[in-house]
């Protein structure tokens, strides 16, 4: 399970974590415990136009990824953040649903991961 | 709790609204033998800094209610028990951000995402600067008590009275209570110094200042020296009447006393001058100034009538107290 290809660089994420594999448990279970939760407040953001919102919480999202190394998925969220910074909401449900299909990527990986699969 | 409870220990605050990055901040910091306490936004982490002083505080950027840049102004703005060093954690890099991060008040910054080893030193680098603000807070502590201390008594000094009498006296105005000070003075002390040596005169100075620390009420009154073999202890809430009874008993125990120098007994006998008010019965201004002068006139008396002895008066009145055993009041202008 550890070379499993997918949306998380092992090797990477590995690097950050100085090869805490205990800690990669608890970074993971912090994630899958808080994604849904942010990816809600996203939504709403979205639906209610609210640019600042939609800053802060793509931001904590992407944040969050870029630690686990989902780089992709990272870089979906930074693109929303970048969207709420400049107030500029046109496309903005399309890229989330992108970000909400990368992050169910992310979550599968974390869930077969902990399982040693 | 403050800078000088800690001793070496230094607590982190975190404040970081992203979940996974606050579980490696204080994984990391925990397994290194910090103590860590996290919350997720500026305003939740002043709250509780307002509380409890933390020496370091870890913060993100960009949080919801009150952002990094915020709350290192607040913490700037807020009086500290000491210095507290503010590493802020930011995923923006460029020049002006990071500009900002340090104009704000940070000591530092780490981008995210970090790496747990550049975590550690650069919470070692902010520890040994911690460290060196209180070696020099205990530094300049030792330097302060000695300026206040008498070397060869360890009592306090004159400089000390001039600081600390004043205070006293609008202590005692002000909540309208007593206040006394006793001037003693060994008597014949130059005859010790030239029958036994110097070495014996400061072995009984010494000696005399301790039996008198031992009556006296810790961590209310004290005593100073104030000019070779002359010491005046302060007593606070307490009229020239309780002055009397204390003086007494400091008089016999010191009039019984054996000094041991150099396997020799040497005696000696002190005089006492005592004056005091009562502010909450008390029109007149009372100083600093006038309660010593009026103790010096009450000493010199005791020369003059014979030495080991007491004289006492109020600070504010032109008659003496008659102390015989018990105080008497009585009107000898």
């Amino acid at each position: 399970m550890n070379n499993l290809a997918g949306p998380i660089d092992m090797e990477e994420v590995m690097e950050i974590l100085d090869g805490d594999k205990e800690l990669l448990i608890e970074c993971f279970d912090e994630l899958l415990n808080s994604m849904p939760q942010t990816l809600a407040e996203i939504q709403s953001a979205i639906e209610q136009g609210d640019a600042s919102s939609l800053d802060k919480a793509a931001h904590k999202l992407k944040g969050s990824l870029k630690y686990i190394a989902a780089a992709h998925a990272a870089d979906v969220a930074c693109q929303l953040e970048t969207m709420g910074k400049d107030n500029s909401l046109e496309s903005a449900y399309d890229i989330f649903r992108n970000l909400y299909d990368e992050c169910e990527k992310v979550k599968d990986f974390m869930d077969r991961y902990k399982a040693g699969i | 709790m403050n800078i000088s409870d800690l001793n070496g220990h230094f607590p982190i605050l975190v404040a970081e609204d992203d979940p996974v990055a606050r579980k490696i901040l204080e994984k990391t910091l925990i397994k290194e033998g910090h103590e860590v306490v996290s919350v997720e936004n500026g305003r939740k982490a002043f709250d509780l800094f307002k509380e409890r002083f933390f020496p370091i505080i870890l913060t993100d950027w960009m949080m919801p209610e009150m952002d990094g840049i915020e709350l290192c102004r607040a913490v700037r703005n807020h009086q500290a028990s000491g210095y507290v060093f503010v590493i802020i954690l930011t995923a923006r890099d460029s020049k002006d951000d990071i500009v900002t991060g340090l104009n704000s008040g940070a000591d530092d910054y780490v981008h995210k995402p970090f790496n747990p080893s550049e975590l550690k030193a650069r919470i070692n680098t902010c520890m040994r600067i911690l460290e060196l603000e209180r070696s020099l807070k205990e530094a300049n502590e030792n330097i302060r008590i000695l300026s206040i201390t008498d070397p060869l008594t360890k009592s306090y000094n004159r400089g000390y009275i001039q600081e600390c009498l004043p205070k006293e006296v609008n202590r005692a105005i002000r909540y309208e209570r007593a206040l006394s000070v006793v001037l003693c003075d060994i008597d014949h002390f130059k005859k010790v110094n030239d029958t036994y040596g110097h070495q014996a005169g400061d072995q009984v100075l010494i000696e005399f200042v301790d039996s008198i620390k031992q009556s006296i009420r810790q961590d209310l009154d004290w005593i100073a020296r104030y000019g070779g073999e002359e010491f005046l202890i302060v007593l606070p809430e307490t009229s020239p009447e309780g002055a009397c009874f204390l003086a007494e008993r400091l008089r016999n125990n010191i009039s019984k006393r054996k000094f041991i120098f150099h396997e020799k007994a040497i005696h000696i006998t002190s005089s006492f001058g005592i004056s005091g008010f009562d502010s909450a019965t008390s029109d007149e201004n009372i100083s600093s100034e006038s309660l010593i002068n009026t103790a010096d006139k009450y000493l010199y008396q005791c020369k003059l009538e014979g030495r080991n002895r007491i004289k006492a008066g109020y600070a504010d009145k032109a008659y003496s107290i008659e102390f015989k055993n018990k105080p008497l009041m009585s009107n000898d202008q």
